[in-house]
């Protein structure tokens, strides 16, 4: 969709482009495409072909543009799909009520220790995701520190559990994501111009009404970033669902995993993954239209 | 451009009216350049041929030995914690520094195996491309990727002459298995029992039955893995019947059973990385394990049971094997033969704990805890006695192996008995 706005600006670089450097703005963005080109374009031509070949390991694939292998893993993996998707939004959603309040603490209460805050809000990144996510296993035990202490009060039936369920599963993806959600979001709120907020003020707004109708709406490209940061790894992860599941939350990662490596039948984890690849774009620009969001990559840059 | 009338004829339209814009046309021969590779992909297979008669093993031992000499080097591949340590500096393995003492080949050892599927996928593309791998020893699980290595031509046939110790001292049930008939390409490293594990305080009876395992009292408190092999194998021991002779009316049944279990609410998890854990913790009663984890969780504080079922148990190997890219084979085969030294087997036996394929390290084991004192003498001894370690006659009889399976079976097996732990 064409942009008719910001007529002043072309004018402006018309008068200052001189002969020369006519390439320099092709040579600057080189290296971004030759990167593309490289390490996205490359093996996804080479994994486009992989889902369209048959055959086995051992005597070779071949390629028979044989797009029935879609038609199969949507057919015996929908199930593993829609939880998939499932499972990254119910994450999303809790990254984002989480993570928001976090973002504005940070943003407009934390001072001068706004930093120290950022720094252990990725404190937890430096450790292994797989050790992180392992650990929770101890955390959330049956008898643990936090259900044990709890069923001895009674407060728990004896047989409760959270392992082995979706809501262990969705929670540890809630955790490994919300650092994605909260620093979109506190770089949209730290933009936040003060004045604005002062003015509302001004205007003999409550400081609810200038969260809703002010700061809230000024902070939506950040929510919006944040929930294509988390919503799309969390979807297509495969760590939580291996530690935290139980015999019906496998995810889809885990059968192209599985698919990938043990089976060695590439072309259906390469099919399932374009598949998974074709949800989340219609997802994702499902939910930018119910937005309003034009341009959904505009909005997650701004 | 200048005015044109319309011509009437509809399909001259086509011909006058811009419909393809230049744009367009770039843009569908881009999309055509871009699926016009697709056409010559190919992932090429690599089946080589297998040797099978004697005298073609023969041929192919001469081929790959004649001329191969001692370097004085070997680096070898193996899993975490899988050999034997110093206890006062766990970087040390005393095993390998006499070795090197005694022949004056260094050893570079990496612990950088995970599991077989990684591992392969990792080394895969190196061999294909002819590259050595970088190591001259490496440890496979006797499983369908041991078959994709042999068949692909992978390792290097074994040069029996050079490996006496094998010969004289490897245990009898270790030899000539059915994943590797004759000991062409591997000898035994390590073995293992699957079996139950469990906590009697918590069952409050004894298993002794794969049957136990459907036990309504132990409703989301079993595990199970997410091992398409180990699982096939026990839920045809399940159903009884013997996984090497097995048909796919077998298979069927048994995965009937592993599904039955799964819809009942058995089972709690499906995984095999945490299934330890959880049982030391009491998140699971009861839990298809291996035999070493158990005697592992009962040295540091767990009072778990380990049975085989009476319908049996699995006995799995993992396999020492040379790449057929080794550049140091003669040192790696050399070492090979080192390792089933009784006093060798018993050192790595009493760190790894696993069932020891040198059933003559167990009187060497003995000794040990009888010079050893204290907490050390109590592990050994307790080690030297177990069947965990060294399995008693009636434990061996009702041990059965894994089902070997080709490559058009292995689809069967794994679209029969993956879809009950991916649900």
């Amino acid at each position: 969709m064409e942009r008719a706005v910001r007529t002043d600006l072309p004018v402006l670089t018309r008068r200052r482009r001189r002969p020369g450097p006519v390439l320099a703005p092709y040579l600057l963005v080189l290296p971004g495409w030759l990167w593309l080109a490289a390490f996205f374009v490359t093996p996804v031509i080479v994994m486009v072909s992989l889902s369209l070949q048959t055959g086995d390991f051992i005597d070779g694939f071949r390629q028979t543009f044989h797009f029935r292998t879609y038609a199969d893993v949507v057919e015996t993996y929908h199930v593993q799909l829609v939880r998939s998707l499932v499972y990254g939004a119910a994450a999303t959603t809790a990254c984002a009520l989480v993570g928001y309040p976090v973002a504005y603490w940070i943003a407009f209460r934390a001072g001068r220790h706004k930093s120290v805050f950022l720094f252990l809000l990725l404190l937890p990144f430096f450790v292994s995701f797989v050790i992180r996510t392992q650990s929770w296993n101890v955390v959330l035990a049956d008898n643990g520190v936090v259900l044990g202490p709890l069923k001895h009060l009674g407060v728990l039936p004896a047989d409760f559990h959270v392992l082995a369920t979706p809501y262990a599963v969705i929670g540890g993806l809630t955790y490994n994501f919300l650092p994605f959600m909260v620093l979109p979001v506190y770089v949209a709120l730290e933009r936040v111009d003060a004045k604005v907020i002062e003015a509302a003020t001004d205007l003999y707004a409550s400081r609810a009404g200038t969260f809703w109708r002010v700061v809230l709406p000024l902070s939506l490209p950040g929510v919006f970033a944040g929930v294509l940061l988390t919503f799309v790894p969390a979807s297509a992860d495969y760590v939580n669902a291996g530690i935290l599941g139980g015999p019906s939350t496998t995810m889809v990662g885990n059968i192209i995993q599985t698919e990938y490596f043990t089976n060695l039948n590439y072309p259906a984890a390469a099919a399932l993954s374009f598949v998974l690849m074709g949800a989340l774009l219609l997802a994702v620009f499902t939910y930018a239209r119910a937005l309003g969001t034009d341009d959904v990559l505009e909005a997650a840059a701004r | 451009m200048p005015h044109q009338p319309t011509p009437s004829a509809p399909w001259l339209r086509g011909l006058t009216e811009p419909r393809c814009s230049r744009r367009g046309l770039l843009r569908a021969a881009l999309g055509a350049a871009a699926l016009a590779p697709l056409a010559a992909c190919s992932v090429p297979g690599a089946r080589k041929p297998v040797p099978h008669t004697s005298a073609q093993i023969a041929a192919a031992v001469d081929g790959f030995w004649t001329g191969r000499e001692k370097r004085g080097r070997l680096s070898f591949a193996n899993y975490t914690q899988y050999i034997d340590t110093d206890p006062g500096d766990q970087s040390r393995h005393p095993t390998m520094d006499a070795f090197t003492r005694e022949t004056g080949i260094r050893i570079s050892y990496d612990e950088v195996i995970d599991d077989s599927a990684s591992w392969f996928g990792k080394i895969q593309p190196e061999f294909a491309s002819g590259q050595g791998i970088g190591y001259d020893l490496m440890v496979v699980g006797g499983d369908s990727y041991l078959s994709k290595y042999i068949e692909l031509g992978y390792l290097a046939p074994l040069d029996h002459s050079r490996l006496p110790h094998f010969a004289e001292r490897g245990g009898a049930a270790f030899k000539n298995t059915s994943f590797d008939p004759g000991n062409v390409y591997t000898v035994p490293w390590q073995s293992g029992m699957t079996g139950i594990g469990y906590d009697p305080a918590k069952v409050g009876r004894k298993i002794t039955s794969w049957q136990d395992l459907l036990d309504p009292k132990l409703h989301g408190k079993v595990g199970m893995w997410n091992d398409a092999v180990q699982m096939g194998n026990i839920a045809l021991l399940a159903v009884g019947v013997d996984p090497e002779t097995s048909t796919h009316a077998d298979w069927r049944k048994a995965a009937a059973w592993l599904r039955g279990q799964r819809d009942a609410g058995l089972v709690r998890s499906y995984s095999t990385s945490t299934y330890q854990s959880s049982l030391q913790r009491g998140d699971l009663y009861a839990s298809l394990v291996y035999s070493g984890d158990v005697f592992q969780a009962n040295q540091s504080g767990s009072h778990l049971e380990f049975v085989i079922p009476d319908e049996g148990g699995l006995l799995w190997t993992d396999n020492l094997c040379i790449p057929s890219t080794a550049a140091h084979p003669v040192d790696a085969l050399t070492y090979m033969d080192y390792v089933y030294r009784p006093e060798v087997a018993a050192r790595i036996s009493e760190t790894v704990q696993f069932v020891c394929p040198v059933p003559d390290a167990q009187p060497v084991i003995a000794r040990d805890a009888a010079a050893a004192t204290g907490k050390r003498r109590h592990l050994l001894g307790s080690l030297s006695t177990s069947p965990l370690v060294f399995p008693t006659k009636a434990d061996q009889s009702k041990l059965r192996h894994l089902r070997v399976l080709d490559e058009t079976e292995e689809k069967q097996w794994n679209a029969l008995f993956e879809p009950i732990y991916q649900s």
